[in-house]
C-alpha cells in the first residue's frame, strides 16, 4: 500500500549504496580499485607528488608561477598543490577505512575479505607513513568520517607510527604472495619492506630512538631475495617492462578515459622535444636543480645511471633542431637539465600508460646498507650497496667501470655516501624530500640550503635564495584544514609557517 | 444604495445615464442621488471587481437598492495567491503586482527584465551580459548563504522551480568553470497578464518548504468572449558595447613593454622603426636598423575594436484570441533572436503557449495550458576560474598584447599565464546550447454547491537541455588535448497534482469565511550525461564530431528523483468587511530529508483592518483606502543537492588499470552523509499599511519586516582530513530586516492627458546570527566566522574574497587594507615588509594591522560590504492623445564591489599582458612621485591576492528604460483596433564610479560563496529599439 514515507525515501538509481558494495565480492574489488585510484589521483601521486614535493624537496626546480612559493621553500598554506595534496590523502585514508569498518564487522561470507582487508591496511599504513613524515602530527582517522566525527586533534607521531606499524603488520602477515593474486598488486614482502622504511626512519631523525635500527634490519632481511634487480638500470624506466621483479609497490595508470590521470608527463618532458609525440604540448617545468646535476656528475662521470637519469647539454625538438641545456646554458629554464624517466612515446596530450614506482628493490638494498652500516659499520653492508652498483655498470653493451663498488671505508664516511647514493640511484622517484629531512635539520641544511646556495653559478638576483628555516622540515598544513576543523587551530601550525 | 452580496456599502462606484454623460459616483455610505432626462431612467451601475449591471428606474423618490455581485474573473482586480485567489483589497499579506506594460515587454526578454526595479524589496542582479545568461533574484535580501536563494516560480498553478539547474559542464576534469545558464524560461513576457510577487510569511506559508525566498506567481493572459482579435508584435533592437575599458594602445603598449625590460637591465621587448612600424627587437639598435627591411613588422590591433560589433535582437510574435461565453482561447507564438556584441554570441527563442478555457457543464470548467519553447544559445567563454583565467574572451579583448597574430598571445611557458588571443576564442571555442521546454497545465474545477468548489490540477514542467563545448587547437587548452569536445545533457520531467477544496460561505452580512483545503504531490526526475573526448586526427566537425576523437572518457550517466508531498489549508475570516484574518498552514515532507527529519510544519497567520471602513474616517473626502497588515509565518527551505543524508558510492572519474593497463572499476564514496539533515525554517513578522486618497488615484504601501532564518542549510566546508572537503548541514541563523516603500501617483487623468509617476524604495539589514563555529583568529580579529569559497584556481585572486562572521553582514570582504603608495623615503623606512620581503619605493603600502612590521596573513581585514545600504527605482508615464512618454530608472545605493579584474588591468607588472591606461601613465616613477598606481615591475599583485584596491563603490543609477510611443488615431472603419509604434532606449545613461563594465556584476551566480565579485564580467550595450504592435 501506498505510504508517504516509503514514497519519499531517497534511493539513488545510478550509484550503489554501501550495503551493495560490500555485499559481493565484485563490489570489494571495486572500491580496492577506487582505493588504489585514489593514491593515484593527480591529487596525490599523479601531479602534487611531482609538483609540489619535487621542488620543495629543494633538489628541483620548478618555473610554475603558481607555486613559486613552494619551488622558493617558502610553501604558503594555501598553496595550489598543497591543498590538493592533504585532501586526497585523507580521501585515500578514508576509503580504506570505510573497508576496513565493513569488512572487518561483516556476517557476508566472502573470499576476497582477508585480501581485501590487507590491502585496505597496506594502503591506509602507506598514506599515513607519508603523512607523518610530510606534516608531522596529524589527525589518526581510522574510521570512515561521519557527521560526527568531523573535527579530530593532530595525533602525536608516536601513535600515528604505532598505527602505521600495526597496519603494516597486519598487512605483512595477510597480503598474497607472489602469484596469489592480481599482477601489479603488493604482496606480504612489500608489508616488510615498508616496516623496514618505518623503523628506519624513527632510528634516524632527530630524536629518533636508534634501537629501531636494528627491527629495521630484521624487517629488511625478510625482503632480501624475494625480489630482485633488473638487469640493467635502463630498463627500469622501460615502458614495457612495468611491474617488473624488481618492483615493490607500483602504481598503476592506463590511457584509460579522457580526463588527465597523471601530470608525469607534462611535468618532466621538455616542450617540443622529440620525447612525445609531434602534436601534444608538454611543459618540462620540474628540472633537477643545478647541484643535482652537478653532484652525480663530479661524483661518478662515467656513470651510466647520468643517462638514464638525466637529458643534458642538449635534446633534439620536433622540428629537428637542437636545444641546448644545462651544463651548455646556465640561465632560464634551459638552464637546468632534464629528467628523463618519465618520457612516454605514446602519451596523447591527456592520458598515459606509465605506472608510478613507488617503491623499487634497489632502495630496499640501499636502505639495508645503511641500515647496517649503523648498526655494525661497513662490513657487512658493503655487499648490499654494490649489488646496487653492480647492476648500475651493467648497460646492454657490457660492464663499465664506474660507479665503483664502495670499499675501504670508515662508519662516517659510508653513511654519507649511502645517503647521497641514494639520490644518484632514485632521483626523481619521490624519496628525495625523505631522505633530506630524516637524517635531522643539520643534514638537510647541509645537503640543500647550503649547496644551492652557493653554487657556482648561483645569482641571487634570479635564483631562488633557500631561506634558512626549520620551517622546511616539514609541510605547513594546509589552510582549508585549519578553516574546517576546528581541532586544529592557527597556533597549531608547524613550526616556522 | 449600492451594496456588495454582504450588504457592505460600495465607495465609489459610478452610477451613468446611459446614453449620455451623466454620471454620479457613490459616497460612503454606498449612496447616490442622480438627476435624470427623463424616466424611466436606464442606469448603468459599475465598480471595480464587480459586474457591472443595468438597471431601470421607474420611480423618482422611491429609493433604489443595488447589489453589485464580485466578479472573479475580473482577474486584474483580483490578486492570484498560492492555490486561491483573493480580491485585492483583501489582501492581508506583502504582495506586489505588477502588470508587464507592453512597452517593457517588447525590450525584455525575460521576466527579470520585466520585475527589475519595480517591487520594492525584489533585487534583480544580472549575471552577465550576453545573451542567455541568468539573472538572480532576491526577495528581501538573501535568505540563505548556500544553496538556493532564488524565489520560487508558479506558472499558472505550474510549480517552475529550475533556475539554478543546468547540465553538467562536460568538461569538469579540469577546474573549468561554465557559466550556469537559463534562469526562467519557458514564458514568454508577452504573454504574462500580470506577476504577483508574494514577500511575506503570511502570503507564502501555503508553499512551505518553497516558500522562504518569496514566490513569484506568474498569471499569463486567457482568452475572452467576442470578435476574435489578432495582435501582431514585433522589437528590432540595437545593442553597442558601453562603458569599456580603457587600456594602453599599441604605441603605449611598446613603451611598457620595454619600460619593464629596462627596468631589470634587459634588452628592450619591442624596436620602433622611425616609420612608426613595430618589430621585435632583436641584438641591437643597429642590426635592426641595418636589417630593416627583412625584419618582419608586427600589425598593430584595437582588440576592442577588432572583436566587438553591434549587436541587433529581434523580436516578433503575433496573438489570437477570442472565444465564446463557454470556450475561449488564447494563442500565441514568436521567435526571438538576441546577438551579442561579440561575434557569433546569441541567444534565439522560438516559442508558442494556448490557453484554453472550457465550460464543460454548469458545475464543470476545465482549463488548459500548453506552452512550449525551443532555445538555441551560443556563449563566448566567460568567468572562468582556472588559472589566471585567460580561458575567457574578455580577458584575452583587454589583455592580449595588441598585435595581430602575436606569437607571445599563444605561447605562454606557463599555460596559466596564456593568452591566445580573441581571434582564437572566437574561432575555435564553441559553447552551444539548445533545449526544449514544454509546459503544460489542466485544471478542472468542479462546483459543489455555491460553498465548495473542488479543483483538481495536474501540472507538468519538461525539459531537455544539451550543451555542447569545443576547445580548437588554435586554443592552448585545446593544443594540449588535440582538440577537446565534450557534450552534456539535461533532461528532466517535473510534475506536480494538486487536489484543491475551496469554500466560501456568508453566514450573515457581517461574517465571511473562505479557505482552501488540500493535498500536493510533487515530483521531479532529472537526468544528466556528460561526454567527453579529445585528441581528434579530423576537426571540421567540432563537438559534433565527438565520437571520432581518439581518447574517450566513459560517459555519466546520472539520474536523480526528489519528491515533496504536502497538505495545505488556508482559512479567510472577514468581519464586517473591515477586519480581515488568514490562517495558513502547510506541512512538507520532503525526500531530501531522512526519516524523522522529513516533515516540516509552516503555520502563519495575518490580520489586516480595513480603516476607511470606519465610521471615523468614513466620512474623510479625500481616502479611498487606508489598510493596516500584520502578519507572522514560517517557511523552510529544503534546496539542497540530492541524497545528502546517504554515503551513495559512485564511480572515480578514471577508472584504475591493470598490470595490462586496462580499465578496472573504481568506485568510491562520493560524500559525507549527514542523516540530521533538516529544513532550514524562516520566520517572518510583517507589519504593513496601504493607503489610497482620491479614489485610489495616489496609493501607496509601507511594509516593515523581520525575517530570523534558522538552521541555516550550509554547505560547510570541513576540515578534509575528514575524506571531503565539505558536507551539508543545519549550522547557523540569519536575519534579514527591512522597509519597503511604493507609491504611484496618476497626477493628471483624463481622456485625453495622463501623468503617472511611481516609484519604490527598499532597504534591507542582513546579520548572521549563530554559526555554531568556535571563535578562531582572522587576521587582526578573533571571530565566529567561516570564509566564502577561493574565487580562482590560478595566480591571481586565489583566495575567498567574502567571510561570514557572526553578528555582521554576511558575505563581508576580507583582505589587505592599504593606504596608498608608498612614494617617499619616509615612508619607505617606515613601511612594513611583505612576507619577510623588503617594500621598495612604488608599492602598493599595505597598512600592518598589528604593528609587527611584517605583512602576513596576521594583516587581513574587513575590507568592504557587498550588501546595498538600499535599492530603489522609479519612473513616469504621461501620454496625450496618442502621444505617450514613459522613463525608467533603476539603482542601488552603498554595495561595494571587489573588481577581480583589476588584479590583472590595474597593475603594471613584470608580464606581457596588456593593461589599464591609467595603470601605466600614472604609475608611480622616481619622476612621478604623486602617481597612484604602483611602480612599473610591482609584481606582488597575485600574492597580495585580495587588497582593498581593487574594492569599488558598485552604487549606481540607471537609465534603464526610456519610450516615446505613438497610438495611431484610427477610424471606426479602419481594419485595425489599434495601431502602436514606438522608440524607446535601454541602458542610455548610467551614473556610477564603478570602474568596471557595468556595476551591476555577480559573477558567480547562485554561488553564496562568492559574492559581489566581478571576475571577467562581460561590458553592456546600449540599445535603441524599435517596436510596433498592431491589433486587429
Amino acid at each position: 500500500s501506498f505510504s508517504c514515507e516509503d514514497a519519499l525515501d531517497e534511493s539513488p538509481e545510478t550509484f550503489f549504496s554501501e550495503e551493495q558494495i560490500y555485499s559481493t565480492e565484485q563490489g570489494v574489488e571495486s572500491v580496492i580499485n577506487g582505493l588504489y585510484q585514489s593514491m593515484a589521483d593527480p591529487g596525490y601521486h599523479g601531479s602534487s607528488m611531482h609538483g609540489l614535493i619535487m621542488p620543495i624537496s629543494g633538489k628541483f626546480f620548478s618555473n610554475q608561477g603558481a607555486s613559486e612559493d613552494a619551488t622558493s621553500l617558502n610553501c604558503s598554506p594555501v598553496n595550489t598543490w598543497i591543498t590538493r595534496l592533504w585532501p586526497q590523502m585523507y580521501t585515500t585514508v578514508n576509503i580504506a577505512n570505510g573497508i576496513i569498518l565493513n569488512l572487518e564487522n561483516t556476517d557476508v561470507a566472502l573470499e576476497n575479505r582477508e585480501t581485501a582487508l590487507a590491502q585496505a591496511y597496506f594502503i591506509r599504513a602507506v598514506t599515513y607513513f607519508d603523512l607523518v613524515r610530510w606534516f608531522g602530527e596529524v589527525p589518526l582517522r581510522l574510521e570512515p568520517s561521519t557527521n560526527e566525527t568531523l573535527h579530530v586533534a593532530r595525533a602525536p607521531k608516536s601513535e600515528v607510527y604505532a598505527q602505521i606499524i600495526s597496519d603494516f603488520e597486519k598487512a605483512a602477515a595477510t597480503l598474497p604472495d607472489f602469484g596469489e593474486y592480481l599482477e601489479g598488486r603488493p604482496v606480504k614482502y612489500a608489508a616488510n619492506a615498508y616496516l623496514a622504511k618505518v623503523y628506519m626512519q624513527m632510528a634516524g631523525e632527530d630524536n629518533g630512538n636508534p634501537a629501531f635500527w636494528q627491527n629495521a634490519k630484521n624487517e629488511a632481511l625478510k625482503v632480501i631475495g624475494r625480489y630482485s634487480l633488473n638487469a640493467t638500470y635502463a630498463e627500469i624506466f622501460d615502458l614495457s617492462n612495468e611491474n617488473s621483479e624488481e618492483s615493490i609497490f607500483e602504481l598503476q595508470y592506463g590511457q584509460n578515459g579522457a580526463l588527465r590521470n597523471s601530470d608525469v608527463i607534462r611535468f618532466y618532458t621538455p616542450r617540443n622535444s622529440v620525447f612525445t609525440p609531434d602534436n601534444t604540448v608538454t611543459f618540462g617545468r620540474i628540472r633537477p636543480n643545478k647541484e643535482t646535476f652537478d653532484q652525480h656528475v663530479n661524483q661518478y662521470p662515467e656513470d651510466p645511471r647520468i643517462e638514464g637519469t638525466f637529458v643534458f647539454g642538449s635534446y633534439e625538438q620536433n622540428n629537428g633542431s637542437e636545444r641546448t641545456i644545462y651544463p651548455e646554458r646556465t640561465s632560464g629554464n634551459d638552464g637546468y637539465a632534464v629528467i628523463r624517466k618519465y618520457f612516454d612515446p605514446n602519451f596523447n596530450g591527456t592520458t598515459t600508460n606509465r605506472n608510478f614506482i613507488k617503491f623499487r628493490y634497489a632502495d630496499l638494498l640501499l636502505m639495508l646498507a645503511e641500515i647496517e652500516n649503523e648498526l655494525n659499520g661497513p662490513a657487512n653492508a658493503y655487499q648490499y650497496v654494490n649489488e646496487v652498483l653492480a647492476r648500475a655498470r651493467t648497460t646492454e653493451e657490457g660492464e663499465v667501470t664506474e660507479p665503483q663498488d664502495f670499499a675501504g671505508m670508515d662508519q662516517d664516511e659510508f653513511r654519507t655516501r649511502i645517503l647521497r647514493e641514494r639520490q644518484y640511484e632514485l632521483l626523481a622517484e619521490g624519496h628525495i624530500w625523505f631522505d633530506t629531512r630524516r637524517r635531522g635539520y643539520q643534514y638537510f641544511l647541509d645537503e640543500v640550503v647550503t649547496p644551492h646556495n652557493t653554487h657556482p653559478t648561483f645569482d641571487e638576483n634570479t635564483d631562488f635564495v633557500y631561506p634558512v628555516s626549520v620551517k622546511n622540515m616539514l609541510l605547513p598544513i594546509p589552510s582549508n584544514e585549519i578553516s574546517g576543523n576546528q581541532a586544529i587551530t592557527p597556533a597549531d601550525q608547524n613550526p616556522g609557517y | 444604495t449600492i451594496t456588495d452580496e454582504n450588504d457592505t456599502p460600495l465607495l465609489g462606484a459610478s452610477v451613468l445615464e446611459n446614453g449620455t454623460t451623466n454620471g454620479v459616483v457613490t459616497d460612503f455610505d454606498g449612496n447616490f442621488t442622480i438627476n435624470v432626462g427623463r424616466m424611466p431612467a436606464y442606469l448603468t451601475v459599475s465598480y471595480l471587481g464587480y459586474t457591472s449591471i443595468e438597471v431601470k428606474v421607474e420611480s423618482t423618490t422611491t429609493p433604489v437598492s443595488i447589489v453589485l455581485e464580485e466578479n472573479a474573473e475580473q482577474l486584474a482586480q483580483v490578486v492570484v495567491i498560492g492555490y486561491g485567489e483573493v480580491n485585492r483589497r483583501d489582501v492581508t499579506g506583502a504582495i506586489t503586482t505588477i502588470d508587464p506594460k507592453r512597452d517593457n515587454v517588447a525590450v525584455n526578454p525575460n521576466i527579470e527584465g520585466i520585475l527589475q526595479g519595480r517591487a520594492a524589496g525584489v533585487q534583480i542582479t544580472n549575471n552577465g551580459t550576453e545573451p542567455g545568461a541568468p539573472s538572480s533574484v532576491s526577495i528581501r535580501g538573501i535568505n540563505s548563504l548556500t544553496g538556493n536563494t532564488q524565489p520560487l516560480y508558479v506558472i499558472d498553478g505550474v510549480i517552475v522551480d529550475s533556475a539554478t539547474e543546468d547540465t553538467f559542464d562536460p568538461l569538469s576534469g579540469g577546474s573549468s568553470y561554465l557559466a550556469p545558464q537559463g534562469g526562467i524560461t519557458g514564458i514568454n513576457p508577452q504573454d504574462i497578464e500580470s506577476i504577483q510577487v508574494l514577500k511575506d510569511a503570511s502570503a507564502t506559508a501555503i508553499y512551505g518548504s518553497r516558500g522562504a525566498n518569496g514566490v513569484i506567481i506568474i498569471t499569463t493572459k486567457r482568452g475572452k468572449a467576442g470578435e476574435t482579435k489578432y495582435s501582431f508584435s514585433s522589437t528590432v533592437q540595437i545593442g553597442r558595447l558601453t562603458n569599456n575599458i580603457d587600456v594602453l594602445d599599441t604605441a603605449g603598449y611598446v613603451q611598457y613593454q620595454n619600460e619593464v625590460r629596462a627596468n631589470q637591465d634587459f634588452d628592450p621587448k619591442f624596436f620602433v622603426y622611425p616609420d612608426g612600424t613595430y618589430a621585435e627587437f632583436q641584438m641591437d639598435e643597429a642590426f635592426m636598423l641595418a636589417n630593416s627591411e627583412t625584419i618582419p613588422r608586427l600589425t598593430p590591433v584595437d582588440w576592442s575594436d577588432d572583436t566587438y560589433r553591434t549587436a541587433i535582437t529581434t523580436n516578433n510574435r503575433i496573438s489570437i484570441y477570442g472565444g465564446g461565453e463557454k470556450n475561449k482561447f488564447y494563442f500565441a507564438g514568436g521567435h526571438l533572436k538576441n546577438e551579442g556584441i561579440v561575434p557569433r554570441a546569441f541567444a534565439k527563442r522560438t516559442d508558442f503557449t494556448m490557453n484554453l478555457d472550457n465550460t464543460l457543464s454548469r458545475k464543470l470548467e476545465l482549463t488548459t495550458k500548453i506552452g512550449a519553447s525551443y532555445l538555441e544559445n551560443s556563449a563566448s567563454k566567460g568567468t572562468d576560474n582556472l588559472g589566471g583565467t585567460n580561458n575567457n574572451l574578455v580577458r584575452q579583448i583587454i589583455s592580449g598584447a595588441p598585435f595581430e597574430n602575436f606569437d607571445e598571445n599563444n605561447d605562454g611557458l606557463d599555460f596559466t599565464e596564456v593568452i591566445d588571443g580573441p581571434q582564437a576564442w572566437i574561432e575555435d571555442y564553441d559553447d552551444l546550447s539548445n533545449e526544449l521546454r514544454l509546459l503544460g497545465a489542466l485544471t478542472l474545477d468542479y462546483k459543489i454547491s455555491e460553498v465548495f468548489k473542488y479543483r483538481a490540477r495536474i501540472g507538468t514542467d519538461f525539459r531537455n537541455k544539451e550543451r555542447s563545448i569545443w576547445y580548437g587547437t588554435n586554443i592552448f587548452r585545446g593544443r594540449q588535448a588535440n582538440g577537446e569536445a565534450g557534450i552534456s545533457t539535461l533532461e528532466r520531467f517535473r510534475y506536480n497534482i494538486d487536489n484543491t477544496l475551496m469554500f466560501k460561505k456568508k453566514f450573515n452580512k457581517n461574517h465571511k469565511l473562505d479557505g482552501t483545503v488540500g493535498t500536493t504531490w510533487d515530483q521531479s526526475t532529472i537526468k544528466r550525461t556528460a561526454n567527453q573526448a579529445s585528441d581528434f586526427p579530423n576537426q571540421d566537425l567540432r563537438a559534433d564530431g565527438i565520437s571520432f576523437g581518439q581518447v574517450q572518457q566513459v560517459p555519466f550517466f546520472d539520474k536523480q528523483q526528489e519528491s515533496i508531498v504536502s497538505f495545505l489549508g488556508r482559512l479567510n475570516y472577514t468581519l464586517y468587511n473591515k477586519y480581515l484574518f488568514t490562517a495558513t498552514y502547510r506541512a512538507d515532507g520532503s525526500s531530501k530529508f531522512a526519516r524523522g527529519e522529513r516533515f516540516g510544519h509552516f503555520p502563519a497567520v495575518a490580520f489586516a483592518w480595513k480603516l476607511n471602513k470606519e465610521k471615523f474616517l468614513r466620512k474623510s473626502e479625500s481616502l479611498s483606502d487606508l489598510k493596516v497588515r500584520v502578519g507572522w509565518g514560517l517557511t523552510g527551505n529544503q534546496s539542497i543537492p540530492n541524497y545528502r543524508t546517504l554515503t551513495p558510492y559512485g564511480p572515480t572519474q578514471t577508472p584504475y588499470s591493470d598490470d595490462e593497463n586496462n580499465p578496472l572499476t573504481a568506485i568510491i564514496p562520493t560524500n559525507l552523509a549527514n542523516p540530521d539533515l533538516t529544513w532550514e525554517t524562516t520566520s517572518q513578522y510583517n507589519a504593513g499599511i496601504d493607503f489610497g486618497f482620491l479614489n485610489d488615484r495616489f496609493t501607496g504601501t509601507i511594509d516593515v519586516y523581520h525575517k530570523e532564518i534558522t538552521d541555516l542549510l550550509l554547505n560547510v566546508e570541513i576540515g578534509p582530513s575528514t575524506g571531503f572537503e565539505n558536507y551539508f548541514a543545519n549550522q547557523g541563523d540569519l536575519t534579514n530586516k527591512g522597509i519597503e516603500f511604493a507609491i504611484n501617483a496618476d497626477i493628471i487623468d483624463n481622456d485625453n492627458f495622463t501623468w503617472n509617476v511611481f516609484g519604490n524604495l527598499s532597504v534591507n539589514r542582513n546579520e548572521i546570527g549563530n554559526l555554531g563555529i568556535p571563535p578562531a583568529t582572522f587576521g587582526n580579529a578573533t571571530y565566529s566566522a567561516f570564509l566564502g569559497r577561493q574565487v580562482s584556481g590560478g595566480n591571481f585572486f586565489k583566495t575567498p574574497a567574502n567571510i561570514f562572521i557572526e553578528g555582521e553582514a554576511p558575505a563581508l570582504f576580507y583582505g589587505f587594507a592599504t593606504d596608498g603608495i608608498i612614494s617617499s623615503e619616509e615612508e619607505l623606512a617606515n613601511a612594513p615588509s611583505f612576507r619577510g620581503n623588503p617594500a621598495q619605493l612604488g608599492d602598493v603600502a599595505i597598512i600592518d594591522q598589528n604593528g609587527d612590521g611584517d605583512i602576513t596573513d596576521s594583516d587581513l581585514t574587513i575590507i568592504g560590504d557587498p550588501n546595498p545600504d538600499f535599492t530603489y527605482g522609479f519612473g513616469s508615464q504621461a501620454s496625450y492623445k496618442g502621444v505617450s512618454l514613459s522613463f525608467f530608472f533603476n539603482g542601488v545605493e552603498g554595495n561595494d564591489i571587489a573588481n577581480g579584474n583589476l588584479l590583472r588591468e590595474g597593475y603594471a607588472d613584470n608580464n606581457g599582458n596588456n593593461i589599464r591606461t591609467e595603470a601605466y601613465e600614472n604609475a608611480y616613477r622616481a619622476d612621478n612621485p604623486n602617481g597612484t598606481f604602483p611602480r612599473v615591475g610591482y609584481d606582488l599583485a597575485d600574492e597580495t591576492g585580495f587588497t582593498d584596491r581593487i574594492v569599488e563603490d558598485g552604487s549606481f543609477l540607471r537609465l534603464s528604460n526610456i519610450t516615446l510611443g505613438y497610438q495611431l488615431p484610427l477610424g471606426d472603419n479602419s481594419p485595425l483596433d489599434s495601431a502602436y509604434f514606438s522608440v524607446s532606449g535601454q541602458n542610455l545613461w548610467l551614473i556610477t564610479d564603478y570602474s568596471g563594465f557595468d556595476p551591476e556584476v555577480n559573477s558567480f551566480s547562485f554561488d553564496p560563496g562568492r559574492v559581489g565579485i566581478d571576475w571577467n564580467s562581460f561590458p553592456n550595450t546600449k540599445r535603441f529599439s524599435f517596436a510596433l504592435n498592431l491589433t486587429f
